[in-house]
């Protein structure tokens, strides 16, 4: 495999990455992140994490124009790079394989 | 749409790395957005406040420093090279602190509350004690008192006021004014609130002129032309929508129609305005009519507040002197007896208006200084205690070249940048203690309200982490840069020899700490003292299940005495019917939250001595007030509905008045006459009650006559038409249940009647001792934070010492020394330390806490009881802090601690 695998946050910032097309900028990520993995993380969590990532080589980010949705304020966009795609693949397939292995849990009650 | 919290976002901007700043906030921005759209304004605000606290911003720092370049090699100035190795030293620092979180958290916390609570209180010193006064030039206003035996402070009269303004020579204009309550009746919804009668000179020697309209003129305070009213920008604002078209207009006070003139600037407020419950938002014209003289020996009838605006250059010393001159004269003119003491008060009006409040607010401002100082002190210990494990690190730099003033500037950086983070969380402190503060502070301190973080306490903020990062970081930078390198590398780091002088000067710091502390728990404990005795003081009457409210007829609609007191017996009648009231009564002023003054009193029978003063407090009150109070009856009987206009005249004593004029005998069937223009009846005293504590738990008690509310007129004139209620309610019904059905009775019988000061007798009683608990709770507060403080400063020093000492206790334990005995060593250096700092600041409290007098009560500044408990209190922490050390040096275990390097 000779990459270095990917974290668990550093896979689920990547999949919002991609979940949004072009258009993953901070708060959107933060908010899918919420809502669909329930994990409520700060502001400064995600960028610490998506800035690894961008030194890594795994996302890009670029300055978008304004909006006027955001009152005319700039967002910074983030997108995969091919390395980035090609590593959230590998760690998919990995997963993957290793679940095709469970034929059965073991089944725990709670008293 | 609601913004976010605007605190956090100046914070978040800070914290926020410079090429990702503006992202990230458009980012928290948009997302507040959401959630205040979705969970409302309070979840979202709780959440864009958590985006604070997280340590990744440090860790955002760290990996954008190493994402940069290195920039291309070319030459520099000399201040760029400076700049840019000050910008080196400060990533240097951020990079070490999020190394090490805990140290940076346990570090920017200490500070945050010790900077923190000291702009808070900065801010509130500074918008009490500093702000200027809404008055032009407000040094050169001063008040005008009355004093004589008995008042030390009362009020003015008109002759007397009538004197200062023509002949004194120190005042360029002297007013006069007095304040009570009014009707606002105009309009649907009546209201009650603050009035004063001012004469027409009053705005002009404050300096104040309205922002609308103009002032009274003299032609107007005549008693039959004075139709005419100014208003306060608060009630222009508020009732009549700052509509500019009401200057002209009527508007019906105490239901007589008034033509507004003027209206008064936003922050103007009279000098007694500033202790008022409910401000002062009407303003009538006061006539002080010529010829008559009101001067004692006609009874001087001394009911007004008299402000004065020095001429230019003289000072208050001057004024006083005057004042002085003119009471001696007073004196030989036979206008005051000599015993009687009469002397003219002239007070900055600064001084008047902050009054108590003042010592107090410096006692805690140097009790907070204090707090910051014991933090510092802390702070410098945890960065000593890490300079020791950088010894290596920096002998190392040292001997590879780094002259020691590069070193120490890397040292003083990592305290500013440390001190920066601490004062960026100070400032949050700082928002929530103001917010407590106000929340907390039941008025007694005026003008407490309007203070908030400002440019000016932002700036102190900005220069108290300034300091605090010298204080704490020069003397740790100091010693750990330039260490005797050699030394250091050739001992393995561990050095006997620099260990001990460490450990003496870091014992020292720690000495200091809890001499410190000592004082501070002293202050707290010596307040605490002054605390219980106030709640000891019976007030003389029972407060519990008793309900108040304050209401008032306007003479428009009850013309006559008569139609005033017919409406208090039919609303008694009404009330005492209420289900859940067992008793009610009505009365002129309420002890312990209305002042109450004297009047001119004629004791049958008994010849004063020549100048000696029989005045006695008055009061009126209706049946039932008495029963209500639960004031104990002593003798003979209380007020019935019996006693009416027509039915003989008659009087209750207290028994300071009765003990006064009979003393050992019965005051019963004795006569006394209330002093008046025309020809007051003699009334017959047929009931004693006990003292109670009128104007203040710690006031003197005087002489006092109760006359019924149904009689009052035959002696003064006039019914009081100003009037409290006080409901006794049964005991299973909480006073403030009956709130409600009781202002259906008032209703029920005049719809336009506004009722205030609706509360329990409870919290009249509590509000007294308001100011003591308030400064009391705070001093408890900072010192238990400083005793915390200074425990944790012996426990991080002792368990340093122990640390250094490792592997000589390990060489004692092995050549024989029993566990406990290691025990009592550690813990006798730890005690030696500790005993000479608290004996240090025994002795520094013995110095000053005599600058507390003023605000202590029933207990001597230098209280033996509490000078005797604190300093075991401050001992056993320490012992505390030791303890846990010493017990883990007995357990150290020889081989490994000999093994260790």
């Amino acid at each position: 495999m000779g990459r270095e695998t990917l974290g668990e946050l550093e896979q689920l910032l990547m999949l919002a990455v991609a979940r949004s097309g072009e258009q993953a900028y901070g708060a959107e990520i933060q908010r899918d992140l919420e809502d669909s993995a329930g994990r409520s993380l700060t502001i400064s969590t995600i960028y610490v994490t998506l800035v690894r990532l961008e030194k890594k080589g795994l996302v890009r980010s670029r300055r978008a124009d304004p909006t006027p949705v955001r009152g005319g304020k700039a967002k910074r966009l983030f997108v995969l790079t091919a390395e980035g795609v090609a590593a959230l693949k590998e760690s998919h397939t990995v997963l993957e394989r290793m679940w095709k292995g469970v034929s059965t849990l073991p089944e725990f009650r709670s008293p | 749409m609601v913004n976010p919290p605007r605190l956090a976002r100046r914070i978040l901007e800070l914290l926020a790395p410079e090429p990702l700043v503006a992202d990230m906030l458009a980012d928290l921005d948009e997302g507040f957005a959401i959630r205040e759209r979705e969970l409302g304004p309070r979840r979202a605000r709780r959440w864009y406040w958590r985006q604070l606290f997280s340590l990744d911003w440090l860790r955002l720092h760290r990996e954008l420093l190493s994402l940069s370049p290195a920039p291309p090699p070319r030459r520099r100035g000399r201040f760029e090279e400076l700049m840019t190795s000050i910008v080196n030293d400060i990533r240097y620092a951020i990079r070490s602190f999020a190394r090490t979180p805990g140290f940076t958290a346990v570090v920017v916390l200490t500070l945050a509350l010790g900077i923190g609570a000291n702009v808070a209180l900065v801010s509130v010193v500074r918008s009490v004690l500093l702000r200027p006064l809404p008055y032009a030039a407000p040094d050169r206003v001063v008040s005008i008192w009355s004093q004589w035996a008995g008042f030390p402070k009362t009020w003015v009269s008109m002759g007397e006021y009538r004197v200062y303004r023509d002949s004194f020579e120190s005042f360029e204009s002297v007013g006069l004014y007095y304040d009570t309550s009014a009707n606002l009746t105009d309009g649907d919804d009546p209201e009650r609130l603050g009035l004063a009668g001012v004469t027409p000179n009053v705005f002009g020697t404050l300096g104040v002129t309205p922002i609308l309209g103009r002032g009274f003129t003299a032609e107007e305070a005549k008693p039959d032309k004075s139709e005419v009213v100014v208003l306060s920008y608060r009630l222009w604002n508020r009732r009549y929508g700052a509509d500019e078209e009401l200057l002209g207009r009527r508007i019906e006070v105490n239901g007589f129609p008034r033509t507004v003139i003027g209206i008064l600037p936003p922050r103007f407020r009279l000098p007694i305005d500033f202790s008022r419950e409910t401000p002062i938002e009407v303003y009538l014209p006061l006539d002080v009519p010529e010829g008559i003289s009101d001067l004692p020996q006609n009874g001087g009838n001394h009911s007004y507040y008299g402000v004065a605006r020095l001429a230019e250059g003289v000072l208050v010393e001057e004024a006083v002197a005057e004042a002085r001159a003119w009471n001696g004269r007073a004196v030989t003119d036979g206008v005051y007896p000599e015993e009687m003491l009469f002397r003219t008060l002239v007070i900055p009006v600064s001084d008047d208006i902050v009054g108590a409040a003042r010592t107090a607010l410096w006692v805690l401002l140097v009790a907070v200084g204090f707090v910051l100082l014991i933090a510092c002190v802390n702070v410098a210990n945890l960065v000593l205690s890490r300079g020791e494990e950088r010894r290596r690190e920096i002998a190392l730099r040292t001997a590879m070249g780094a002259n020691w003033r590069r070193i120490f500037r890397q040292l003083l950086t990592e305290s500013l940048v440390l001190a920066a983070l601490g004062g960026a969380a100070a400032l949050l402190v700082a928002e929530l203690a103001l917010r407590a503060l106000t929340a907390l502070e039941p008025g007694s301190i005026p003008r407490l309200t309007e203070a908030s973080l400002d440019g000016g306490v932002l700036a102190f903020a900005a220069l108290a982490t300034f300091v605090t990062a010298i204080l704490f970081g020069v003397i740790p930078a100091f010693t750990a840069s330039r260490p005797k390198f050699s030394a250091t590398l050739t001992q393995g780091g561990r050095g006997s020899s620099s260990g001990l002088s460490s450990q003496r000067f870091r014992g020292g710091l720690v000495a200091f700490q809890l001499a410190v502390a000592v004082v501070l728990v002293m202050a707290a404990g010596l307040m605490i003292r002054t605390f219980t005795h106030l709640l000891a003081i019976d007030p003389g009457f029972n407060a519990e299940n008793v309900l108040t409210m304050r209401l008032s007829t306007p003479a428009a609609t009850y013309p006559e005495d008569a139609d005033v007191i017919a409406f208090f017996e039919q609303l008694l009648e009404g009330v005492r019917a209420l289900p859940g009231v067992e008793n009610a009564g009505a009365v002129r002023v309420l002890p312990l939250a209305t002042q109450i003054g004297d009047w001119g009193t004629r004791i049958e029978g008994y010849e004063p001595a020549k100048n000696e003063s029989t005045a006695a407090d008055w009061q009126v009150a209706t049946a039932g007030y008495l029963e209500v109070m639960g004031i104990p009856l002593v003798e003979g009987r209380t007020f019935t509905q019996a006693d009416r206009a027509d039915s003989e005249p008659v009087v209750v004593v207290n028994e300071s008045f009765a003990n006064r004029y009979w003393p050992g005998e019965s005051a019963l069937g004795h006569r006394i006459m209330m002093r008046g223009a025309d020809e007051p009846p003699w009334v017959r005293i047929v009931g004693v009650v006990s003292d109670i504590r009128h104007n203040g738990l710690t006031a003197e008690v005087k002489g006092k006559w109760y006359r019924p509310h149904s009689q009052f007129h035959q002696s003064s004139g006039f019914a009081p038409s100003a009037m409290t209620l006080t409901i006794g309610t049964s005991m299973s019904v909480p006073a403030q249940t009956l709130a409600g059905p009781v202002r259906a009775v008032i209703h029920g019988i005049d719809p336009k009647l506004p009722i205030a000061e609706v509360r329990s007798l409870e919290e009249v009683l509590s509000s007294s001792v308001a100011q003591s608990r308030f400064t009391m709770a705070l001093l408890v507060l900072l010192s238990s934070l400083a005793l915390v403080l200074a425990a944790v400063g012996v426990y991080g020093v002792i368990s340093y010492v122990v640390s250094q000492r490792t592997k000589e206790i390990g060489i004692r334990l092995a050549l024989g020394s029993s566990p406990s005995g290691v025990l009592t060593m550690v813990l006798r250096q730890g005690l030696f330390i500790s005993v000479t700092g608290v004996a240090v600041g025994a002795v520094v409290a013995v110095l000053v806490t005599d600058f507390m007098d003023s605000v202590l009560y029933g207990v001597d500044p230098r209280d033996p009881g509490t000078f005797a408990l604190v300093p075991m209190v401050l001992l056993a922490a320490a012992l505390l802090g030791c303890i846990v050390p010493a017990l883990r040096a007995s357990r150290v275990d020889p081989v490994i601690a000999l093994r260790s390097d």
